[in-house]
């Protein structure tokens, strides 16, 4: 707003003085015109010009006065004194521009005097002023300079500063890294890599003593120079200078700036707080390191055995099985077959000290399958003899005849059982006495009263027999050789303390997982003079021996034929040619029949119908369906699970698969599926 | 012994031919373990009440296909009633035949059905004439002494 009030006082000034000029141009001018340089123009000229000298003069404060309004000048006595002498000098020169034509009145000669004066006084005020305002403003200037290069000074430090809170930073960072591990070589290493990095240093490197403390040697460092001043020997370390320092200095003549820190390698005992990290790292890695040395122990002995005896054994057993294929008498087969369960329980031990070795709960699994008594016990019989004959005994054999021969038990086991109890009892003696086998089956239990196994299989028509081999050695009759016998007529005191030795005591606790017992009988002398053994075997049920069958098939040839098969397995068969005599006979008979066996393409009532009213009919105790079919449908077996039968054959019918399906419907029947 | 150990060879030769020529298949031997003490004959029945169904159930075919109108279902029944025979018996060529005659009744072929049960006939008088002789050296063999199980 001031600035618009100048610029219109400005112009109103140019207006007065044009205005001024004109009517005094008007009342003063009568002399003659003679050109443009005469005396009046150049006093006109003059007017002019005091005129706006003295307007300039009057704008000047009234911008100075703006300025001052607006800033903060710090002396205003001085700018007002200024002001006043300007605007008093412009008064005058206005004054002045009424001066040049003709007389003037006194008012203004008067007004213009005092204007005069007071300028004077005032411009004289000004002067003196500024003489001692001057050094003022030169003082102020020189504290600004000063002031500025101050702070330029002091940026400088804060960014030194704040670089070296980050290299300290860093440095404490250090011990984190280097608490990672606890291996010294690490640890100086690590030191090594992160003080170069904090520090930003050219080459670190560490120097440890040696065990007798009279060298040092150069252990670690960050970047090999290309100088190899390898393992260079120092006695002591001073600064600055020391061999250390000549050493790691390089090619250069003049050793650089040097620092050394010195570390003191903690002991154990030192340090409470990383005492049991430590103690505890070191019994892991003892831990860790017998466990791999017994494992590699225990690799090596398997590899042993696998390589020394396993191996032998399996050609042994190869070659024997080539022999059981040749034609020989039967005697020959008897003792070829004797060393082949021999061998078999000899790899079977075998196999035992290398799985269980492995295995760490050492307990092997039974196998139970299905063998022939009669020949164990005569393989068992042949080895014994072969033994006693060797070692100079007589042998007797008494096996009872009545034994059943299909029975399910573990046979190797107890091969090796008997086996054990032969060998152990011939080592006791010399020979010169005669060695007593005896078979022969106690009463057998029916499996429903028996406790332990009733649990599981309730239903199931098990037989158990218990098998009783019994050794004995007695006084008697020895072998015909004579000389055989006067040799070796002494008892052998064979470890007479020890009656029952460490692989009796296998043979215990084989003999308990069979669910048997064996001991050992002692003579008057208190040697072992019998062994017997009792080990309980499961007679194979014969699930279709006595079984009562209706078989329904309208093909008359295929009727005889099954009837026949059926017969033969030991089944009593009611043949019928239709559904419905089926039906009436199972009716009839009342619920006898346990199994229903039916052709599925009959012409009136097929299969499938025959059973669905089966079905309906007896409502419990069900008679078990075996379908008989010729087709070769996929979905067949499913349908006929679905109307609710327990087994399919397909014809033609073979003895084998009737008698298997028979057996596997019976087994699941009597185990409750 | 020079009688029945000439027989017997002769039996055994005879049969392993049948079985070459296909005419019998490992049921026929199964057949024949069925066979023991007891029931000595029990083979010639068996043998003999396949013919006899065989030659019924060849009339019953040869009247259907002859009629105008075939009743292919009937037909095939009585096909797959005689595979199921033939098969349990062991009569090999008679059940292949019936194999290709059922694919026939399937499609409904009737001049494929007559020549199938042509071949069935024909198959079941050769068949029935090698048994029969077979039969006979058995029965001479057992008439001079041989006992049964050794013929097995």
């Amino acid at each position: 707003m001031s600035r618009a009030s100048i610029t219109g006082f400005l112009l109103f000034s140019c207006l007065l003085i044009s205005v001024s000029s004109t009517i005094d141009n008007e009342f003063n001018c009568n002399c003659d015109d003679e050109g443009s340089w005469s005396i009046h123009t150049i006093l006109e000229c003059q007017r002019v010009s005091d005129f706006l000298i003295a307007v300039a003069y009057f704008s000047i404060p009234i911008e100075l006065l703006y300025f001052v309004s607006c800033s903060n000048f710090p002396f205003k006595w001085v700018l007002l004194q200024f002001i006043a002498f300007i605007v008093l000098c412009g008064l005058t020169h206005l004054l002045n521009g009424w001066t040049y034509y003709g007389p003037h009145s006194f008012q203004l000669m008067l007004s213009l005097t005092i204007a005069k004066f007071m300028t004077a006084l005032v411009s004289c005020a000004t002067a003196i002023a500024l003489l001692t305002l001057i050094p003022l403003l030169l003082k102020v200037k020189v504290r600004e300079i000063f002031l500025r290069q101050n702070v330029l000074e002091l940026d400088q430090e804060v960014g030194m500063m704040k670089k070296q809170k980050e290299a300290s930073w860093h440095v404490r960072m250090l011990t984190q890294e280097i608490r990672k591990s606890l291996d010294k070589h690490t640890i100086l290493y690590t030191t090594l890599v992160e003080l170069s990095k904090t520090l930003d240093l050219h080459n670190c490197a560490v120097w440890m003593p040696n065990d007798d403390r009279t060298e040092m040697n150069l252990t670690h460092e960050l970047k090999a120079s290309s100088n190899n001043y390898g393992r260079s020997i120092l006695s002591m370390i001073r600064m600055p200078d020391s061999a250390l320092g000549t050493a790691s200095g390089g090619r250069t003549e003049e050793a650089g700036a040097l620092a050394a820190i010195r570390m003191p390698m903690l002991r154990v005992s030192n340090f409470k707080g990383a005492l049991l990290n430590y103690e505890q790292n070191r019994a892991l890695q003892q831990a860790r390191k017998s466990a791999m040395m017994a494992s590699q122990a225990r690799n090596s002995f398997q590899k042993v055995m696998s390589h020394g005896m396993r191996r032998p054994m399996h050609s042994i057993l190869g070659l024997l099985s080539m022999f059981q294929n040749e034609n020989m008498t039967f005697e020959q087969k008897m003792i070829v077959d004797t060393l082949v369960k021999t061998s078999n329980v000899l790899s079977t031990l075998i196999n035992d000290v290398m799985e269980i070795s492995a295995k760490d709960n050492g307990r092997f699994p039974l196998e139970m399958r299905p063998f022939q008594l009669h020949s164990m016990i005569r393989e068992a019989s042949c080895f014994a003899k072969c033994l006693c004959v060797y070692q100079g005994f007589g042998f007797e054999t008494e096996v009872q005849s009545s034994l059943p021969d299909l029975v399910i038990g573990d046979e190797r086991r107890a091969f090796q059982v008997i086996l054990h109890m032969v060998g152990h009892l011939l080592n006791m003696y010399d020979g010169g006495k005669t060695f007593i086998f005896r078979v022969f089956s106690e009463s057998g239990s029916q499996g429903k009263n028996d406790r332990m196994l009733g649990m599981w299989k309730a239903n199931a028509p098990h037989e158990y027999i218990s098998v009783k081999f019994e050794i004995e050695i007695s006084e008697g009759r020895s072998l015909s050789d004579g000389s055989i016998s006067a040799t070796h007529s002494l008892c052998r005191r064979h470890n007479s303390d020890e009656v029952e030795g460490l692989s009796f005591g296998m043979c215990k606790k084989l003999v308990k997982m069979m669910l048997g017992n064996i001991w050992i009988s002692p003579s008057s002398l208190g040697q072992a003079q019998g062994m017997t053994l009792v080990l309980k075997f499961q007679v194979r049920p014969s699930y279709v021996e006595g079984l009562k069958v209706v078989l329904a098939d309208d093909d008359d040839v295929n009727r005889i034929v099954t009837k026949k098969l059926l017969e033969k397995l030991g089944c009593e068969v009611t043949a019928v040619s239709s559904g419905f005599e089926c039906l009436s006979s199972l009716s009839s008979a009342g619920n006898s029949f346990r199994v229903v066996i039916l052709d599925l393409q009959m012409p009136e009532m097929d299969g499938f119908e025959v059973a669905v009213r089966i079905r309906k009919f007896c409502s419990r105790n069900w008679p078990l369906i075996i379908a008989l079919t010729a087709s070769a449908e996929d979905h067949l077996c499913e349908r006929c699970l679905q109307i609710g039968m327990n087994g399919l054959i397909r014809k033609p019918v073979l003895l084998q698969g009737m008698g298997d399906e028979l057996r596997r419907v019976m087994q699941r029947a009597g185990e409750g599926l | 012994m020079d009688v029945l150990s000439h027989l017997h060879r002769q039996i055994a030769d005879f049969t392993a031919s049948l079985h070459r020529e296909g005419f019998l298949d490992e049921q026929f031997t199964q057949l024949q373990k069925l066979r023991d003490e007891s029931t000595p004959d029990f083979v010639n029945e068996v043998v003999s009440l396949f013919f006899e169904d065989c030659e019924k159930l060849v009339t019953n075919m040869a009247r259907a296909l002859e009629s105008q109108t075939v009743d292919f279902k009937q037909v095939d029944s009585s096909v797959h009633q005689l595979k199921g025979s033939s098969s349990s018996i062991g009569a090999t060529k008679i059940k292949n035949i019936c194999i290709a005659f059922r694919t026939y009744c399937e499609a409904k072929n009737r001049e494929g059905c007559v020549r199938c049960l042509q071949e069935v006939d024909h198959e079941r008088v050769l068949l029935k004439n090698k048994l029969q002789t077979l039969f006979r050296l058995e029965q001479q063999f057992v008439t001079a002494g041989g006992s049964i199980p050794a013929l097995q």
